[in-house]
Parts: structure tokens; sequence; C-alpha cells
């Protein structure tokens, strides 16, 4: 009698782990991706894509309606109109119509990894980077026009610049690819691995980005040559993100939370501060106004551009990813915390807040 | 604290390693056979206590002793501890280096898991636990391509289009040559622990193969190296008896010294005396051994 109890408790233990087995999805830390114009807030994050109200942060929609273990969204979908267009874990990059109850048009499906960076859309050219080592250029009907292999998994938004695409590569290098057919027309050796976006500056024609290895460069997009370096005497940390670019200044952020303006033409330092603390996530832009910074620990802080300091928020849990600024809002999201998603108007007013349904 | 102590250090020698041999997979290998080596003393150890318990429970003392207090499981279980005293075997001798060894063990795994970082929030992670003295530009990214695999992303190996997950079935099959290795036999056993024992060995094989197939390939690496040092390290000590797992093969494992010597029972009369008894229960293992041991005839 023991040891029929004994076989079936252990059958149902199997069946469980069977079926938990098969319930996993893949196994990965990441950060909500975030991206938002004045009539859409897109959050990817975790098993759902959420639409949420620009106006009050309620949510509108999501996509999948139930989700899907094996399907994990990290990567901030492309706005483009009434489309998005957005990678999950699951290898698979889709376009989505959400001018009513989101639709997928289109699924890619030729790609072996995880889609981590923000597509680019060039006219009717999309270039998406992918974990399996490859750069897909498809077009608006999913026709694959061409693949880039590289060495090592790409997880940056490219940057699109007439006839070429320009991508950081963690492979110590920033590549120049003809945007025709995929082919590398340039290598840029860098010290370290590049995980930060390149910024495009058209004044002088020149790429801007930062390494883990304690260096920022200006490239000449034409020649390819490094016109300057900076290293700030060997006190820069790693750079994790995006540099901003605003009449003919270059400002950068390090790891350790050193906020940088350098001149775009000679990288000469214009001014430097010190944000107080770690600062893994990139600055945010607002258009003639100043710039976000967020520190890990969720203090926030605007700074017009100058380097004076307009007003500072805390808000509860980790940021890591970059804020996103639009007409009149900055979304910043933050994970362990009480909230994902916290809004501010441009004068650091709580807006709203948004905390995803359990 | 955990992190201090188990996870940075694992990590941080597990790139040492990926730095020396420049390639991760190798690495991955490398570490978990260090690993396994250096807690092998608790291992051995763990399979000794294993062994004795499980000589104990076919002798004839122990058998004995189950049949006549069959009504009894008090006096049983008084009996049971007194005849383990008496020869120095502890239950607990085969879990305490079992319990030593799972912070271990699961620090191996959650290291090469965190060294495997493979989205940028991972990778901030990890570049903070990097020790001083190791440069992260040298060593940030780790390759992750080891032969066929991706070791970031779950393994298939693609043949005439069709993904197999040949790590996969590597982790099934040394799971079951693994849990067949260190299963103790079940004749003489007792049928629940027998049924309990055989549930396991088909159970865990499953398990294990579901979260090598899910997870990253260098997870699945890691569970067949371990299972294959634990076999080696099986075979090492001569425990292991091939023909329950392949059944053609007719060899025994080696006669390896038993653990423990058990002397037989005493007479009845004798054993109902409480003085004697109080006398046996005293010498350690040792002791009993020598005891046993027959005069040297010169």
């Amino acid at each position: 009698m023991k040891k029929k109890i004994l076989r079936s408790l252990l059958i149902v233990l199997l069946a469980g782990l069977l079926l938990a087995g098969c319930a996993m999805g893949p196994r990965a830390e990441s950060t909500p991706g975030i991206s938002a114009n004045s009539d859409h807030v897109i959050v990817s994050y975790m098993n759902y894509i959420r639409h949420l109200n620009p106006v009050n942060g309620q949510e509108t929609w999501r996509y999948p309606e139930k989700s899907n273990v094996k399907q994990v969204f990290y990567a901030p979908a492309l706005i483009d109109g009434e489309n998005i267009y957005v990678g999950d874990f699951a290898n698979d990059f889709m376009k989505i119509n959400i001018s009513g109850i989101p639709t997928v048009e289109w699924t890619f499906k030729v790609a072996k990894g995880w889609y981590q960076a923000k597509a680019v859309k060039d006219g009717s050219l999309i270039i998406v980077p992918n974990t399996d080592r490859s750069i897909y250029a498809i077009d608006d009907s999913n026709t694959l026009l061409w693949t880039h292999q590289g060495d090592f998994a790409y997880i940056s938004e490219p940057l699109v610049v007439e006839e070429m695409v320009i991508v950081s590569s963690q492979d110590h290098k920033i590549l120049f690819l003809n945007k025709a057919d995929g082919t590398t027309i340039r290598e840029i050796p860098m010290n370290g691995a590049v995980v930060a976006a390149p910024a495009y500056d058209p004044k002088t024609d020149s790429v801007f980005v930062g390494s883990l290895a304690h260096e920022f460069v200006r490239i000449d997009r034409q020649t390819g040559k490094i016109v300057w370096s900076y290293d700030g005497s060997g006190t820069l940390e790693s750079i994790w993100g995006k540099p901003l670019i605003v009449d003919g200044e270059v400002i950068l952020s390090d790891k350790a939370g050193k906020i940088v303006s350098l001149s775009a033409d000679t990288g000469a330092e214009n001014w430097q501060l010190y944000a107080g603390g770690a600062m893994p996530a990139g600055l945010a832009l607002v258009e003639d106004k100043g710039f976000v910074a967020v520190l890990e620990d969720g203090t926030i802080t605007f700074y017009d551009l100058t380097q004076k300091s307009v007003w500072s928020r805390v808000i509860s849990g980790n940021v890591y990813s970059t804020p996103v600024v639009t007409e009149n809002l900055i979304l910043v999201a933050a994970i362990k915390g009480d909230n994902l998603i916290y809004a501010f108007d441009f004068q650091g007013q709580p807006v709203w807040t948004f905390k995803p349904a359990k | 604290m955990w992190n201090t102590l188990i996870i940075q250090p694992f990590t941080n020698v597990l790139l040492m390693i990926t730095m020396l041999v420049k390639n991760f997979g190798l690495a991955i290998i490398l570490f978990t056979i260090l690993i396994k080596l250096i807690t092998f003393p608790l291992t051995a150890k763990q399979i000794k206590s294993s062994q004795a318990i499980q000589e104990l429970q076919k002798s004839p003392r122990y058998l004995k002793l189950q049949e006549k207090y069959k009504d009894n499981k008090e006096k049983l279980a008084e009996e049971q501890f007194k005849l383990q005293r008496e020869l120095g075997v502890s239950p607990f001798g085969s879990c305490l280096p079992l319990l030593i060894q799972f912070p271990i063990i699961i620090g191996l795994y959650q290291s090469i898991m965190r060294a495997m970082a493979s989205t940028p929030l991972e990778l901030i992670k990890l570049e903070r636990i990097i020790y001083p003295f190791l440069d992260p530009n040298k060593i940030l990214p780790l390759q992750n391509r080891f032969l066929w695999m991706d070791l970031g992303q779950p393994e298939r190996l693609t043949v005439f289009g069709i993904g197999i997950p040949v790590l996969t079935i590597l982790v099934v099959l040394t799971t079951l040559v693994q849990s067949r290795v260190m299963a103790p036999p079940t004749e003489g056993g007792n049928d629940q622990s027998a049924a309990m024992t055989s549930s396991m060995n088909m159970t865990m094989p499953v398990v294990m193969g579901m979260l090598a197939y899910q997870f990253s390939a260098g997870l699945a690496l890691y569970l067949v190296v371990s299972n294959l040092t634990t076999i080696a390290q099986y075979a090492a000590m001569g425990r292991t008896d091939w023909s329950r797992i392949f059944p053609w093969v007719k060899s025994k494992p080696k006669a390896a010294k038993p653990s423990i010597v058990i002397p037989d029972l005493p007479d009845e009369e004798e054993e109902e005396k409480p003085v004697i008894v109080e006398k046996v229960s005293k010498p350690s293992a040792r002791a009993s051994v020598k005891r046993q041991r027959p005069k040297m005839k010169k």
C-alpha cells in the first residue's frame, strides 16, 4: 500500500516537473525596454508588450493577450506610425499593427538568438541586431535582404547614416557596413568591448562612441579615422550609454556617474560633473532645455545645458535603462521598485506611474 | 555574503581559466573538473559512509534485529542505534559531506550562469564582480562559441535541417549512468527504499534532460562534465558495478575492503544479559576490526 502511495507521489512529482520543464522560458535578467511618442508608450517587459496611454499611464492593450512563458520581451519596440517592430527572446521579430487590436502582420523567424536591441528603420529597410552574432536587414514585407555575420552577440541599437549602417560590436570594434548588402566597409578597433550605441553628429559628419575600456572617441565617418580620443586623464570609467550631441558639444556619461561635456570638434573638455553615484543608464536629451541623468539607485536629476541641476527626484527601484523623452514626458523604467514606469513632466512633477497587474 | 564568499571567487577563477585557455567552453569543463577534484575528499567520505550503512543494513545482525523487533518499532530503533554506535557508523556520515558540497555545487552552477552574461544588465553585474587585478577589458566579452554550440543559447546540432539536442541526450545518458552508479544495490534493502531509488533513477535523468533542453548550452555542458567526473570518481574508488549499467558486462566492482566489520550476533542468552551488551557498545569500528582479525601463525 505504502509502496503504491509512494509511486503515485513520485509520478505526480515527475508530471509536475515535466510540466514545469515545458513551461520554462528563457532565463535572462534584463531591464524594461521603453519607446514612446506623443501617441504611444510601448513597454517591453517580461512576457508582454504593453501599450500605455501617454496621458494617464493606463494600459490600453497588451500583446500577447495570454502570456506565453517562452516569449519574453526586453528590446524596445520601434514605433513607425501605426506599426511597431519588436523582437523577443523566442528568436522572433515581428511587425505588429497597433491601429486597433494589436495584429501581427508578419514574423521574421530566421534568427537563432535573442533580440535585445531596438531595430532601426530607413525607408523600407529594417536593420535589426541579434545575439546570434548577426545583423539582419529585412524589408517591410519580411524579405531577408542581407545578413552580416560577426563574432559576438549584437546588443545595441545600430545607426543608419546615408549608405552606411554603423554598429557597436562587443568584439572591441565599431563596424561600418554597406547598407545595400551588409558587407564591411571598415572596422574601427577599440580597446574594449563596445556595448553603448553610437551617436552621429551631422555637423562634423562624425560618429561618437565609448567603450568598456575607459575611452571615448570621435570617428570621422568618411575616412574611418579616430579624430580624437578622450579618457579624462585616466579617470574615465566604462561607458554603457549613448552620448548626447547638442550644438557642437558632445555629452557623455560613465558607469561611475561622471558626466563630461566635450567639444565635438576638438575633444577639449568643456566641463564635467559628478552625478552622485553609479549610473549605468545613459543620458536623455530634453530638446532645448537640458538633459536627464538617472542613477542606479533611482535618483533622477534634470540638468540644464550649463550643467546646473534644475530638479531632482528619487524613485523606488533600480534604473539601468536610459530614460525616454517625449514631447512632454520623461519616462523612467525601474526594476525591483514599487512601479515599473515613472512619468514626470519637464518641471519634475510626477504625472503618472505604471505597475503591471499581476 | 554568498556573493562575496562563493559566487565572486568562483566566477573570477572561471574567468582566469578562460583567460588562460582562451575558450569559455573549455574553461567550463576545466573549472567543473577542478571543483570536483577539490571536493573529492568529501565525496569519498560520503561514498564510504554510505557504503558502511548499506553493509550494515545487509548484515545478518541487522536483519535479525528487524525480524526480532518487527512489532516494536521503538525498541527496534533503539537497538539499531546501539548497533550503529557499536560499529561507529552514523547515518549522518554520508549527509554531512553532501551538505558541505551543496553550496559549492550551487556556487559552481551560479558562477557559470553569471559568467555567461548575455544581456547588458547581466554584463554590468558581471563587470562589477571581477577582481581589480583581472582587467575586465581583456576578459569581456566572453567568446561563448564552443564547437557547434553557442553557450548562451539552448544547444541544437542542425543535421539536414533538424536541430538535434546532442547535449540534452548526453545529459540524460550520463545522469542515468550516474544515478545507477551511485544508487545502492537493492538486494537486502527494504522494498520502500528500493522503490524510491528506482523512481529517482527514472525521474532525475528526465528532469536534468528538461533543464538541459531549455537552458543555455553552458549549463548543459557543465551537467555533462559534472556527471562524467562523478562517474569517474566512483570508478576510481572501485565502487562501480558496470554490470548494473551495461547488463552484457560481467564484471563486478573490485572487491573493496569492507567499510566496517560486523561481528556475529551474540547468542540469544548472551544478548539478553544487559552487562555484555553494555560492554560491546563502547568500542569503535576500528576496535571491532581488531577484535575480528585472526591471529597470524608464525
